[in-house]
């Protein structure tokens, strides 16, 4: 039997926590009092929620799920009952999917919508849980029919690998250089160099196969809502054509990318950069995945999580024996 | 009557001498790498270095006598950071002295064929991870992206050629034998097994055995298809729920010469570890058996490293 303990001060978003084995394992929010009680073989999702005054329940929400990135597993496809055609498309649902604010989903099967089918977004959840609208914004809407209706379902993780190649929401041109918005969070940092694959059917085709270096991996840190989400590369783009997003529903092209290639030793040097910040690393790992609320295990921002958790010496079953 | 009734056999059932046959996929995604090992205390990362061209000199220098400025040569490093892996199985000591077969020879065979199938997968999701992507458009099943058709390797072996990759493999002469023909220089692709019925309806498609040498093949090669060699395995490479209709997406790697390299450390590139019982326990309980690995994969250059997305015309 390992047992390990700590603390963590919540961010008020999901958190994880790597184990390599993990068999039972307790929370206790010293802020609220609430503690939380995790066993292996539990369903998906459930704990027990011990209450300050000791009253036991299972929420009805998820709380506590134990996860292996290497291998993520699909989740149930829930149904779009309708799609907002919009710069920041929405995608609104008859009952709320159990998606969170920065979750990453991918939608497909829409009749109207199929320009932005298949590629993953991260959302922001609304009225009350209901509604996902993409964090990024597109340069146009998206449809020439509007509307619609889909499918989506939430992608637990992306790729184990950092950093990894990701897709492109938007492009612009900012001086004489050039400020990319990808779908979901990149995690790409300053010194690191990026590759762009943009097709002719979303306008600023001279980017192509360009490679540039990053000169801010987060340029709207201070917009909360985009955090993450955009950089800045040294490639001069006041002379190529705008980004679109193209809106016929017949499709001919491959989404645009953009995927990081080496670093650029000379700019890392210059700019008190690290030279390894862009290597290549496998983050994957097992643990449990903890999420955020005052009825979940890592509660709200500022609250004080304290947590120990146990790895069995084995997994035999052992019964009860007759005496 | 004398039967088993009163005369019961001592021994109740025989268990055949061979055992069953495990599946053992292709492993693919390997083949095609550069491979390289991190030097034991050399650090936590392998770095490859690539001093990059000189842009052209194309404007005269006119009269003036004045040098124009000097370039500086730009220098660009892929770093991979080397990651530790393995599994191991515990055997408790009244396996090995009461079954009559040899359970520690097996488990060490087990072990061998995870630890070669968890490095082809970690292979596979890097490579996953390269920018030059394209989704099939010239098949029939309205899928986005479609099945895979000559036209869409065509493309892609086009762009690849278009960035100066180089084919891995030289091409088959012909030969004096009849329904066989020469095979060209080409790129392999890596592909998972489900397109295997697309890959036959590609026009032009060569199966293997239709090579004028076929055995210039390799195992897990199911033919070619213009400068395309395709090697298939159950472990290739695909997404769900990732078409325009929620159907499995499947990716074709495109490998070229120096487009990615593996990397293992010194010392542990992989190891068998047997763990005696007197170390395990204090009354010699149980051995533990198992395998640690080091790896890393790195890109080299996106755009010599192709992946042709596409769905299968059935669909799943």
């Amino acid at each position: 039997m390992a047992t390990f303990s700590n603390k963590f001060i919540s961010t008020g978003a999901r958190t994880f926590l790597p184990f390599q084995q993990v068999d039972e394992a307790d929370f206790w929010n010293a802020s609220t009092g609430v503690s939380f009680k995790w066993y292996r073989g539990m369903e998906n999702g459930k704990a027990i929620l011990i209450a300050q005054n000791g009253d036991k329940t299972f929420p009805a929400t998820k709380v506590i799920t134990p996860i292996k990135t290497s291998i993520p597993t699909i989740e149930a496809e829930k149904d779009v009952a309708s799609i907002t055609n919009a710069v920041q498309p929405v995608f609104i649902y008859d009952m709320a999917p159990g998606y969170v604010t920065n979750d990453i989903i991918r939608v497909y099967s829409s009749t109207n919508q199929r320009t932005i089918m298949g590629i993953d977004f991260a959302v922001t959840m609304n009225g009350p849980g209901t509604q996902a609208t993409t964090v990024c914004t597109l340069p146009n809407e998206p449809s020439e029919l509007g509307g619609g209706e889909g499918k989506s379902v939430r992608i637990p993780y992306g790729s184990p690998f950092y950093p990894a190649y990701r897709n492109i929401a938007d492009m612009i041109a900012v001086g004489q250089t050039l400020k990319v918005f990808t779908t979901v969070p990149h995690g790409y940092a300053a010194g690191g160099r990026v590759t762009f694959q943009v097709d002719r059917a979303f306008g600023m085709y001279q980017v192509n196969e360009l490679t540039g270096t990053i000169t801010d991996a987060n340029p709207d840190s201070t917009a909360p809502a985009k955090n993450s989400i955009s950089f800045i590369v040294d490639i001069d783009a006041t002379a190529f054509s705008a980004f679109e997003w193209p809106i016929s529903q017949t499709l001919t092209y491959t989404y645009p990318t953009v995927a990081p290639e080496g670093t650029d030793i000379a700019y890392a040097l210059k700019n008190n950069e690290s030279i390894y910040a862009s290597a290549y690393s496998d983050r994957s790992f097992i643990g449990l995945q903890l999420e955020a609320g005052v009825s979940a295990p890592v509660g709200v921002a500022g609250n004080e999580i304290w947590w120990s958790a146990s790895a069995n010496f084995s997994h035999d079953e052992i019964e009860p024996v007759d005496v | 009557m004398n039967n088993r009734a009163n005369i019961p056999p001592a021994m109740i059932n025989s268990l055949y001498k061979r055992f069953l046959a495990v599946e053992e996929p292709n492993l693919i995604h390997g083949v095609t790498a550069t491979y390289q090992t991190l030097p034991k205390g050399g650090g936590l990362y392998m770095t490859w270095r690539r001093y990059e061209k000189f842009g052209l000199a194309l404007d005269d220098l006119g009269i003036t006598g004045q040098d124009p400025a000097p370039r500086d040569l730009e220098i660009n490093d892929y770093s991979a950071q080397v990651k530790y892996y393995g599994l191991y199985a515990n055997i408790q000591e009244q396996l090995e002295i009461q079954n009559q077969e040899s359970v520690l020879n097996i488990f060490a065979e087990r072990l061998g064929i995870s630890m070669r199938e968890s490095e082809d997968v970690l292979i596979r999701d890097r490579m996953a991870t390269t920018m030059n992507v394209m989704n099939c458009t010239k098949g029939g099943n309205a899928q986005v992206p479609t099945e895979i058709t000559r036209d869409d390797i065509v493309r892609m072996t086009q762009v690849l050629i278009r960035n100066s990759a180089k084919f891995i493999s030289r091409g088959v002469d012909g030969a004096d034998r009849y329904g066989s023909g020469p095979v060209r220089d080409a790129f392999f692709a890596l592909a998972n097994t489900d397109i295997i019925p697309d890959l036959e309806n590609c026009d032009g498609f060569q199966a293997r055995w239709n090579y004028s040498y076929p055995d210039k093949a390799l195992e897990s090669e199911w033919g070619a298809v213009r400068n395309i060699r395709v090697l298939v395995s159950p472990f290739g490479y695909k997404r769900e729920n990732a078409s325009s209709t929620g159907q499995t997406v499947y990716s074709v790697f495109f490998p070229t010469i120096e487009s990615y390299g593996i990397v293992d450390q010194s010392g542990t590139s992989s190891q068998l570890i047997y763990t005696a019982p007197n170390v395990n326990s204090r009354l010699n309980l149980y051995a533990s058996l198992g395998y640690k690995f080091t790896h890393a994969t790195q890109i080299f250059k996106d755009v010599w490293l192709g992946r042709l997305d596409c769905t299968i015309y059935a669909g799943v």
